[in-house]
């Protein structure tokens, strides 16, 4: 018998479960998802296009008139679209977006949005090994650490870091475990993969976010080049070629692991050197430095060598060189 | 064939060859504009050729020799640092340099090349050097890297001995500027403090912070600046422009992969990778738009003059760069062979001023830019060989007349 309650009970009930669903839904389609302007890109920099588009789940915008105007000025371009390409103005300015929506029924909505275009910059150093003269930045190399900067500029001035809250994510991967105030630099090893995607979110101590950037941070393999080293001038800048002359008696050659992790550099554990492939002790303290004499009436000679860290294989390089003489 | 046949052959066909050359031997004539002699086979030339009723002008060409006067090489041995020392207009300028490897510093007269050393202490491993404008101090860098050592040097007039003392920074860039004073860029906890060093007084005050390490300065003339700084340049990864004027940091609009820059209070010249294709700007400071050059510069090869901020010198190739630029031209994997222009950014014009090739038959990788403080002088070195070289980019010969 109690049986017949509960299915009485459960019909009774039956209306007011649909009505709390439609209303939910109305609510999704009405209330929470008033028609605005999205951007893309979300935060568009300094002098950056960026395309400002109508969000209208509802539909009640169908057939409306469309007037764009930005900046106090009205876009005629875009006039009925949906859509406008823009133009974001210079760092720490202060844009409205506004479309105007007459609507057939002759009823006039207006949405508006604010941009505020300031430079995000993120500043990637790895540590990773690339000779002291060279002028360029040396790159990520697997398991290796990179620092990263993010640094805020309103045109006038960087932002003071301490008063921003940063959200540092390596391929979704989120660092420190979320956000951190004053959090602009960051420390991290360079994961699997040859492009991963670097993400700092910046938001202000309110939480709403002043700007949001990511950047591809390419990671390559470790390489080797031969350079001559002179004892008073030091290293000649430019490498040897894979196969070079012996001009002299004596050649002093510098192998340079390029966007080798520093800490293998500074402590290999195969830092070996062959000649004509049989390994040979190049004898000085420094083991990227070789010196070769002239012997005999002359010939060629294969000269290799190979750097490596065994904890992590991927940490090294090896190359070789034929020096004729 | 009979034996006696072909001897006989033979002998004729010595015979008329022996006869051949007595005749051009001794009719011939050995005139310069001539090249082969006249054996009289008749007329065969074109009846018909039209001669141009006007006479033809030559087009006028700049001869090499004036490109010749204009660019020389100053030095064969490798330099490190210089200044040309401003003197009385009566008097001859001159040029000090500090040798590679040795440190000793030399004094060239431009007028008469002829060639002093004025300093004989040796500061080993000299790798990079500045000298005040006046020509009293340097700055010599020694060894590099952590090895790195950096020394204060006065130089008298009445020896050949530099009065000099070890300073206690960890340096990472320096320059002179024309106030005699040092600028130095010192490696501080995550960040770059550019500093200010009067060597007169020894006096040391900061100027301004960098937020990161890895930083390339191109550093203006004065003390003021603006200096621009960009993160050290990789086709890999992203950069961006920042200009310090007077302590002050100001962001160019400039990003993008494999982007260095050099500026000026009015203008940037910066190059970038743009859809894998190595690509010149020059942005007006005021503006967010840039205009893509006429030609495609190493920024690191071009200098605005000091009296212009829109009139650069440069370095650049005609060939096209290669597509892992610059990162090949830092390894010293590429070799410009440069040309040196002149690229006005208001206008967008780019003028020929010499071809180091044609009038020295000598190819240049033109790298340090640096102009004379009267910009009379442009100073440069090959990258390959690190010589000194001037080109006169306002002439004196023109200047007098």
């Amino acid at each position: 018998m109690w049986y017949r309650y509960c299915l009485l009970f459960l019909l009774v009930l039956l209306p007011a479960v649909s009505t709390a669903q439609v209303g939910t839904f109305q609510s999704l389609t009405t209330s929470n998802q008033a028609p605005s302007i999205a951007l893309s890109p979300s935060f568009p920099g300094p002098g950056q296009p960026f395309t400002a588009s109508i969000t209208d789940y509802s539909g009640s915008l169908f057939g409306s008139e469309i007037t764009w105007t930005y900046a106090g000025e009205v876009v005629d371009t875009f006039a009925n679209q949906r859509s406008a390409e823009l133009l974001a103005g210079t760092a720490g300015s202060n844009a409205t977006i506004q479309a105007n929506l007459r609507t057939p029924q002759g009823t006039t909505e207006i949405i508006t949005r604010t941009v505020n275009p300031i430079y995000i910059d993120i500043i990637i150093e790895p540590q990773t090994r690339v000779p002291d003269w060279y002028h360029g930045r040396s790159l990520p190399s697997y398991t290796s650490q990179v620092n990263a900067t993010a640094l805020l500029h309103n045109g006038t001035n960087f932002l003071d870091s301490n008063q921003i809250v940063y959200t540092w994510t390596v391929d979704q991967q989120t660092l420190e475990n979320g956000s951190i105030r004053g959090g602009n630099k960051m420390s991290f090893t360079t994961p699997r993969g040859s492009a991963p995607v670097l993400t700092v979110n910046a938001a202000d101590l309110q939480g709403n976010t002043l700007a949001r950037r990511a950047v591809r941070m390419t990671s390559v393999q470790p390489d080797m080049e031969y350079y001559e080293k002179h004892s008073l001038y030091g290293m000649r800048k430019r490498p040897l070629q894979s196969n070079s002359a012996l001009i002299g008696n004596v050649l002093t050659l510098q192998a340079e692991p390029f966007n080798l992790d520093t800490r293998v550099y500074n402590r290999p554990d195969i830092a070996q050197w062959e000649i004509n492939n049989v390994e040979t002790s190049n004898g000085v303290a420094n083991p990227y430095e070789i010196t070769l004499s002239r012997a005999g009436i002359g010939g060629r000679t294969v000269l290799n060598f190979h750097v490596r860290s065994l904890s992590e294989i991927l940490q090294g390089t090896e190359d070789s060189v034929v020096v004729n003489f | 064939m009979k034996r006696t046949l072909l001897i006989t052959g033979g002998i004729a066909v010595v015979l008329v060859l022996i006869g051949i050359w007595a005749y051009i031997l001794f009719t011939g004539t050995t005139s310069e504009n001539i090249s082969f002699n006249d054996f009289g086979f008749g007329d065969t030339t074109d009846p018909t050729v039209i001669l141009p009723d006007e006479e033809i002008v030559p087009e006028e060409v700049v001869a090499p020799t004036d490109q010749t006067e204009r660019l020389r090489q100053l030095t064969t041995t490798p330099v490190v640092g210089w200044s040309e020392i401003p003197v009385a207009s009566t008097s001859d300028p001159v040029v000090r340099y500090v040798e590679a490897g040795t440190g000793h510093i030399y004094e060239i007269n431009l007028m008469t090349e002829e060639s002093e050393r004025i300093s004989a202490t040796t500061i080993p491993l000299a790798s990079q050097a500045a000298i005040t404008p006046n020509g009293v101090y340097v700055l010599i860098q020694s060894d590099s890297g952590p090895r790195s050592t950096f020394t204060i040097g006065t130089l008298s007039s009445s020896s050949d001995r530099l009065n000099n003392f070890e300073l206690n920074e960890v340096i990472v860039s320096f320059t002179a500027t024309n106030e005699n004073e040092f600028l130095l860029a010192t490696e501080g906890v995550g960040e770059l403090v550019v500093k200010k060093y009067n060597p007169q007084t020894s006096d040391i005050s900061t100027l301004f912070t960098v937020p990161f390490i890895e930083a390339t300065i191109a550093w203006h003339h004065t003390n003021a600046g603006p200096h621009i700084v960009y993160p050290k340049a990789t086709r890999e990864l992203e950069g961006y422009v920042y200009s310090y004027t007077n302590g002050q940091v100001t962001r160019v609009n400039a990003t993008g992969f494999g982007l260095s820059a050099v500026g000026s209070i009015d203008n940037t010249i910066y190059s970038e990778v743009v859809n894998n294709v190595y690509s010149s700007y020059s942005l007006d400071n005021d503006e967010l738009v840039a205009n893509p050059t006429p030609l495609t510069f190493i920024p690191e090869k071009c200098q605005f003059t000091q009296s212009s901020g829109v009139i650069a010198i440069c370095g650049a190739d005609f060939a096209e760069a290669p597509t892992t630029m610059p990162d090949s031209w830092y390894r010293g994997d590429h070799t410009a062979n440069d040309v040196i222009w002149e690229y006005n950014t208001q206008q967008q014009s780019a003028r020929l001023l010499a071809s180091p090739e044609t009038a020295t038959g000598r190819q240049i990788d033109l790298i340090n830019p640096q102009f004379s403080s009267n910009d009379f002088n442009f100073y440069f070195q090959n990258k390959v060989d690190e010589t000194l070289w001037v080109y006169e980019y306002i002439s004196n010969r023109s200047t007098a007349n």
